[in-house]
């Protein structure tokens, strides 16, 4: 899988809690281009997490992402805020797009919550380029909000910011009722809020075809079931206890699985599926590539049923 | 490197060539906010299925009911692009009378932004269809069948009407009959 080294050539933090990265190629040349809503997942001090590109993903020569801080996570936003500096180098993946406009939509709803609102601008910047129709709607603590100026630019001064819950949650469901035909929703932010404005708009007759989200988490990983996984090349059954990975059963049992994030993000633990159906819960696979079931993420996936086939 | 549009998109599974039309009238969409019932023709099979939706979609949530002539006649086609335009995200549109004019609705509806998921209908006969002509390049209403040969109203030539239904035509394509393929990008022969 293709890295690239990128230069932080500049670090501000335009609210408490958030720090905004400048990214070149060290030696100035053109970076990959990417699809709006797309996120790099870029290596953190032992940690590889995913931030979403705020910048235009034209012909890039240097791409943006901001950071906020989880004091209490496992170190990877904590990493970026305290130790990375200015004029070091961070080793990412290319560019990753799960959360793409959809070019034929008439209309583009946004919805921003915290520190969500980073693929938004990504959003905006692009419909702004292809002159599409979009309405935002951000919510965020008061002092807290990461990128209000350029949403406000972006949408010259149109987009409905919000610091008070209820009221937003008043103001999103009028505005979801009140949408011209064609179009599509687009959400992203803590995951209770993703759910609220998604059950929001399917009561509202909303078909799931037009809904689309972005998690930054998978806050609530259950421990799954047990279940048991047979390695056909050598013949051999492994048990995958529950709170137990696959990733982590095989390498007990000897079989090493290339690995990176450990946390669904970055595509590196992926392996085939020859039989059994499996339990997807990553952040790295399209709908498309999850409903094929024919691969899974070692990391954070298990089966749905007692069983599962792998061609290792 | 330059970029062009995104290309990275939902892509509707390929539209089946034929028009795969229930054998009943499709029940209401419970979870529907609004409703916009379209009824074309006066014939009795069609008033009654749409009566039928209207009564069930009242009960259910706001449903304008629209009744058309012909969806060819402009005056009727404003009241439908009207209604379309009105409509919000979470209405079901709703369309019922014979082949030719339930597929123009749905074409009218997906122009407007409708997705399958929005769209019931309901065919009282099957005995027309609309034509794309790929020698005059225009659609037209005609009584037949795939398969079959009819004489274009526009360009009179003997066309072959084929079992391929062109979602982004909102017609089936017809081709010279008589004629090994169909005309290059260039355009019609004499
Ligand atoms: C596709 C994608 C795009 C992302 N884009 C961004 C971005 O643009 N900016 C950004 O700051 N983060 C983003 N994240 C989240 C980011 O990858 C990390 O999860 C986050 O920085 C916390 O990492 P950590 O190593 O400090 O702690 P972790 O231990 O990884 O995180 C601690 C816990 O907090 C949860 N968490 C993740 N994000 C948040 C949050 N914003 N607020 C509260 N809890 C959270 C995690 O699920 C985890 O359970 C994105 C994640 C994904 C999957
Ligand atoms: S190790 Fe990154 S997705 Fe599994």
């Amino acid at each position: 899988m293709t890295t690239l080294e990128l230069l932080v050539t500049a670090a501000v933090h335009p609210v408490p809690g958030i720090r905004s990265l400048t990214l070149a190629a060290p030696d100035g040349r053109d970076l990959p281009g990417f699809v709006p809503g797309s996120h790099l997942v870029i290596e953190c001090g032992g940690r590889s997490n995913a931030y979403s590109l705020t910048s235009d993903g034209t012909a890039p020569t240097s791409y943006t992402v901001s950071v906020l801080e989880v004091p209490d996570g496992s170190g990877g936003s904590r990493w970026v805020h305290r130790e990375l500096r200015v004029g070091e180098v961070v080793t990412a993946r290319l560019p990753r797009s799960l959360f793409p406009p959809v070019a034929r939509a008439a209309k583009h709803l946004l919805v921003a919550g915290g520190i969500g609102v980073t693929p938004i601008v990504s959003h905006l910047r692009a419909a702004r380029t292809w002159r599409r129709e979009t309405e935002v709607h951000y919510v965020f603590r008061e002092g807290r909000g990461a990128h209000v100026d350029d949403v406000l630019a972006l949408t010259d001064g149109a987009a409905e910011l919000h610091t008070d819950r209820a009221e937003f949650c008043a103001r999103l469901e009028k505005a979801l009722a009140d949408q011209p035909l064609g179009t599509h929703l687009y959400v992203c932010g803590p995951a209770a809020m993703i759910d609220h404005v998604l059950d929001t708009a399917r009561g509202l007759g909303w078909p799931e075809s037009r809904l689309h989200c972005e998690r930054f988490g998978l806050d609530a990983l259950d421990p799954g079931d047990p279940f048991d996984v047979t390695l056909t090349a050598t013949g051999t059954t492994v048990r995958v206890p529950s709170g137990t990975s696959l990733l982590e059963a095989l390498e007990t049992s000897g079989v090493d699985v290339p690995n990176l994030c450990r946390q669904g993000v970055c595509g590196e633990c992926r392996i085939p599926v020859a039989a059994g159906t499996p339990l997807h819960r990553d952040l790295f696979l399209t709908e498309e590539e999850k409903a094929a079931g024919d691969a899974l993420m070692a990391c954070v996936s298990r089966s749905a049923g007692p069983s599962l086939e792998v061609p290792l | 490197m330059t970029l062009t549009e995104p290309v990275t998109e939902v892509v509707p599974p390929p539209a089946p060539s034929l028009p795969d039309w229930p054998a009943d009238p499709p029940a209401v969409d419970p979870s529907a906010t609004s409703y916009v019932v379209v009824a074309v023709g006066a014939d009795a099979g069609t008033r009654e299925v749409a009566g039928a939706w209207v009564a069930d979609a009242e009960g259910r949530a706001p449903t304008t009911l629209v009744v058309l002539d012909a969806v060819a006649d402009p005056r009727d086609r404003a009241e439908l692009t009207e209604a379309l335009e009105r409509a919000r995200t979470g209405v079901r549109v709703m369309a019922v009378g014979g082949q030719h004019d339930v597929l123009a609705v749905l074409t009218a509806a997906r122009d407007a932004g409708a997705i399958d998921a929005e769209l019931a209908a309901y065919c009282t006969h099957t005995d027309d269809l609309p034509m794309y002509c790929a020698h005059c390049r225009a659609t037209h209403r005609v009584e037949a069948r795939p398969g079959e040969e009819v004489t274009c109203p526009g360009c009179a030539r003997v066309l072959e009407i084929h079992a391929h239904f062109t979602r982004a035509l909102g017609s089936f394509l017809a081709s010279d009959a008589h004629a090994a393929g169909l005309p290059g990008p260039t355009g019609a022969r004499p």
